[in-house]
């Protein structure tokens, strides 16, 4: 049984690192905490689910189209958020909390009143087993592509000419500027990078959960919490820290038999887990 | 600048900005918004006003947390909820009267408070707030749940007990003057508190908190200072809901509320006083007395917030003759463009 | 400046004052004429309803359908001459909200009588109502406070979740055999009786419970219940949560292979469309056994009336439940007659109401715990949907 769990809750804490990825894309290139990544990704579900079920497009051209729709969206984003004036990166993340609030109006008020909804399985259907634990394919997929994510962000940043640009321009706007670096096209592809990994992540979802306007509520906070344990900065922490926080949950699910205790256990890491990582930043800044 | 150990001869730089600007003109003319409401609203909607007025004094925390050392105060709706449901046990189980519950409802948010200020110093403003988010879920899953069920009424709350003055309950417009008076002391205190001298080391840290260490200033004690009193603030406002609504739920102090409060703090202009209380009219009463489904006040509260921290980053309050108010230069890091 | 020298340089404010007040004394009801809500031709009822938020899924449809039904009635006439007009109110399933939207329709829409659905909104206005003196008719809820302690305006159709899972838990057994069970649970105390009654029931049934297992609403993952599940391997899950996590719940014991030996049983909400759209896939026959309060399945035969009231849709468990509440309602009004009181409504409903039946409900009468229908269906699933397990109502 203990395997077992340690395999359920790996594959849920990869889940919550994925979600942590997408923020930490987007702070780790412009600065800027977009509280409404995990909304948006719900939106593009619903999208992509309008273009299964109302206009029974196929699975892979209904999935391009919301694709592409979410690089659109995040250029939109941009625009409305943050071109139209721009500010301080505490400042246009409040801003992003007015987004959150909007999508999930938005979703609400268009396909509310009937969810949840059943996604239908375009993801192949299917498990493996570990530890006489079943995984799925879908839940491998998670994993997979969480790995893959966090190795594109890091051979982009640290390997790529564009990754030297994007860190140029988180750095020091004013500096990158003046050296001819176009700071507003590398912003606008940041954000539309980081909506596009907000899609899959809602499509990947809703397939693991179901899909309703408040589907992430379940996995955001985790989510959150493992980005912010990655210091928003490092994509590799954050994946570890999600999986650590999914093997406790699942543990003291298992162990515990009280969700209460298991929340209270999660908060307790993520305090101690947060303060240690300000002390080591500490320790390193100062060194 | 001379360097002396006596802060208070720091002559202030020019552009920085008092906390809770214009006072005096904002109590006044809370007061007598205060006093007239009965006379011009009907039942139902002096009920809602009267809420309004109640979770105003919460945001009024969150806007003094924020416009001081620009604090997240995500934690607010689980010191609403922890200030409401200490005065009811208060009431119901020790048998207290109102106003000394409302005290230690007050007391109890301030110290419960403590640990978080503690924890707010090794913090940074983002890891605060996700910490924030993380204790309103907990607190608000903990009261919901069997565990505390005597005390909260679980997911589905409990009535919330009229008020009492040495023995007679308070109806109707005793019960809504009981409210007033509570609300307006909790403004009035709001200025004495941040423009003293306390305020005004909260001031200096925000601008630069090395400097501010350096000459004298001991930051973690006015931080955990701050996070009791914006504390206090949301448990006051917890009761005072309790009173105004007639009941409380945990499930209603969730994360969303966080994000309202903030929203209303922000939108109504943290530096003024009276800025919590547009904040919360324009988006909490007045959707609520428009009669507006409940999925369009999300969506009023998104739009007017992102309209607001895009063309009026100060708040609504500083519309017309504050607009050119002096800013206190940025940091070349803080800018963007 | 004073308040006064306020007012006094805004005539217009005392005008409005002045003119608030003589409009109240002229309007204020001369005793006995006439009683709030009711004209001489319509009747008017309010309803609080999460139809956004947790419980979108049963709100909607139980306000959709008991709307239809009074539109049904009103086009042959109405009750007795009126029509009855509903006002919807949305409340997100929030307790707070539905006091709100309570104050707003007893004061400012001033309607004669309320109904509910949900949970948290009917135990946000319970205390409400009661004290206003304004009955509460019929709401689509489950929770004991409705009828324990008895209260005088409140009147409740369907039986709460501890009376539910006992019936079906005592139906299953006898039907399927005796067995071992584990009762999966949302921690709230919503369901402390429901839990306590399901295991009373399960060992007055030769049964044994081996555990409960404890989860929270939106549960993150289920499988590390099912993990357990899996160990424990019993004959029966007896399930009480929302619908969306109990068919998140069936996604993982598919998954993992852990399926019960004998069956799942749930409370209502496992009876509804929303936990096959959450179930991720094809649920076997044979195998989920839910309680239908007061009402049949809406498959059954027996529910076309109120299947046909919206002809397009999918009636799901909660659409009848609103009919049902609908044709009572309906049918109350009628026997008061011409002379519509609240006094009168609740004391026909205390103790003087004949038993009454449409096709689709079991009889309903008045009852000393003002549970006017005390009995439960059961519904299982066969070939994707919803159909009755057994003919009969039980207890």
């Amino acid at each position: 049984m203990l395997l077992a769990t340690l395999a359920g809750g790996i594959s849920l804490g990869f889940l919550y690192g994925l979600v942590a990825l997408t923020l930490i894309l987007l702070v780790r290139t412009t600065g800027v905490l977009n509280f409404a990544a995990a909304e948006v990704g719900m939106l593009c579900a619903f999208i992509t689910f309008t273009a299964l079920t109302q206009f029974h497009l196929p699975a892979l051209v209904a999935v391009l189209l919301t694709l592409v729709f979410s690089a659109l969206l995040g250029a939109a984003v941009y625009c409305g958020i943050v071109l139209i004036r721009p500010a301080d990166p505490l400042t246009l993340s409040l801003r992003t909390l007015g987004l959150l609030l909007i999508v999930n109006s938005v979703a609400y008020k268009i396909w509310g009143a009937n969810s949840p909804y059943t996604f239908p399985n375009i993801l192949p259907h299917g498990f493996v087993t570990l530890f006489g634990f079943n995984v799925g394919y879908v839940q491998l997929l998670v994993i997979a592509f969480a790995i893959l994510i966090s190795l594109a962000v890091w051979v982009l940043t640290e390997r790529t000419k564009l990754g030297l640009l994007l860190r140029a321009v988180s750095s020091d706007r004013e500096a990158a500027a003046d050296l001819g670096v176009p700071v507003i096209s590398v912003d606008l592809m940041a954000w539309c990078l980081a909506t596009t990994v907000a899609c899959c992540v809602g499509i990947l979802v809703a397939h693991l959960f179901f899909l309703a306007p408040d589907m992430m509520a379940p996995i955001l906070l985790a989510g959150f919490a493992a980005a912010q344990l990655g210091e928003m900065k490092s994509a590799r922490i954050a994946l570890v820290a999600g999986v650590a926080l999914g093997i406790i949950q699942s543990a003291s699910s298992v162990y515990f038999n009280q969700p209460e205790l298991s929340q209270i256990l999660s908060f307790l890491v993520l305090t101690v887990g947060l303060i240690v990582r300000g002390k080591l930043h500490d320790r390193v800044v100062s060194t | 600048m001379k360097a002396t150990g006596n802060i208070s001869r720091f002559s202030r730089p020019a552009t920085a900005l008092p906390v809770m600007m214009h006072p005096v003109t904002g109590l006044i003319i809370l007061a007598l918004l205060l006093c007239i409401a009965p006379f011009l609203l009907a039942d139902y909607q002096l009920t809602l006003a009267a809420t309004g007025a109640a979770y105003s004094v919460a945001v009024l925390g969150v806007a003094a947390g924020f416009a001081t050392v620009g604090m997240l105060a995500l934690t607010q709706p689980a010191m609403m909820l922890i200030g409401a449901y200490v005065s009811l046990y208060a009431v119901e189980t020790l048998g207290f009267s109102f106003f000394p519950s409302a005290l230690l409802a007050i007391v109890a948010g301030a110290l419960i408070a403590l640990p978080l200020g503690w924890i707010t110093c090794r913090l940074d403003k983002f890891s605060f707030a996700v910490l924030g988010f993380a204790f309103t879920y907990l607190v608000s899953m903990l009261m919901s749940s069997n565990l505390l069920v005597g005390i909260t009424g679980g997911e589905l709350g409990k009535p919330f007990p009229p008020a009492d003055l040495f023995g007679i309950e308070l109806h109707g417009n005793a019960s809504y003057a009981a409210l007033a008076v509570c609300v307006f002391i909790a403004y009035l205190l709001a200025p004495t508190i941040f423009r003293s001298t306390m305020g005004r080391f909260l001031i200096v840290m925000r601008q630069d908190d090395v400097l501010a260490k350096s000459v004298g200033v001991d930051t973690n004690l006015h931080r955990i200072l701050l996070t009791a009193i914006v504390s206090a603030y949301g448990a006051f406002s917890g009761v005072l809901i309790g009173l105004a609504s007639g009941f409380v739920a945990p499930p209603h102090f969730d994360v969303s509320l966080s994000i309202s409060l903030l929203a209303m703090a922000l939108v109504g202009g943290t530096r003024y006083l009276l800025g919590s209380a547009a904040g919360t009219l324009v988006l909490l009463v007045f959707p609520a007395m428009l009669n507006l489904p409940l999925v369009d006040r999300n969506l009023t509260v998104g739009v007017v917030l992102l309209v607001c921290l895009i063309f009026m980053p100060e708040g609504l309050l500083s519309f017309g003759k504050f607009v050119r108010i002096p800013r206190a230069t940025p940091s070349s890091e803080e800018r963007t463009t | 400046m004073t308040v006064m020298d306020h007012i006094k340089k805004r005539p217009h404010v005392l005008a409005a004052a002045a003119m608030l007040a003589s409009g109240l004394m002229v309007t204020a009801p001369a005793k006995a004429q006439s009683e709030t809500g009711v004209t001489a031709t319509s009747i008017k009822l309010g309803m609080s309803a999460g139809i956004t938020g947790p419980i979108a899924f049963a709100s909607r449809q139980f306000s959709s359908y008991m709307q239809k039904y009074f539109d049904k009635v009103n086009a042959a006439g109405g009750v007795n001459g009126r029509k009855i007009e509903l006002t919807i109110i949305d409340d997100g399933g929030k307790g707070d909200v539905a006091l709100q939207n309570a104050q707003r329709l007893l004061q400012q829409e001033r309607v004669f009588a309320m109904t509910t659905i949900g949970t948290a909104t009917t135990a946000g206005i319970l205390d409400y109502l009661t004290r206003q003196k304004v009955p509460l008719l019929f709401p689509g809820a489950y929770n004991t406070e409705l009828v324990t302690p008895t209260r005088a305006n409140t009147f409740a159709l369907f039986q709460p979740y501890e009376g539910q899972i006992a019936a079906v838990t005592r139906w299953v057994y006898k039907t399927k055999g005796a067995g071992s069970a584990v009762i999966v649970r949302a921690t709230p105390p919503s369901f402390d009786l429901a839990a306590k009654s399901a295991a009373a029931t399960v060992e007055a049934s030769g049964g044994k419970t081996l555990a409960t297992l404890n989860t929270s609403y939106n549960q993150p993952e289920w499988a590390s219940i099912v993990i357990r599940l899996k160990e424990l391997k019993p004959d029966y899950i007896i399930v009480m949560t929302t619908a969306s996590d109990m068919g998140r719940m069936w996604k993982e014991i598919a998954q993992q292979g852990a399926a019960p030996g004998k069956g799942i049983i749930g409370i209502s909400p496992l009876a509804d469309q929303a936990f096959l759209d959450t179930a991720g896939g094809p649920v076997p026959d044979n195998m989920i056994y839910a309680a239908v309060p007061a009402t049949v399945v809406p498959t059954a035969k027996e529910a076309e009336d109120a299947r046909n009231l919206s002809p397009g849709e999918t009636m799901g468990l909660f659409g009848l439940e609103g009919a049902a509440s609908a044709a009572v309602i309906v049918e109350a009004l009628r026997r008061l007659g011409p002379d519509v009181t609240r006094a009168k409504l609740t004391a026909l409903l205390h103790d003087k109401f004949e038993p009454f039946k449409v096709p689709f409900t079991d009889t309903v009468k008045s009852s000393p715990d003002h549970l006017m229908i005390q009995s439960v269906g059961v519904a299982t699933v066969k070939n994707g949907s919803f159909v009755a397990a057994t003919g009969e109502f039980v207890k």
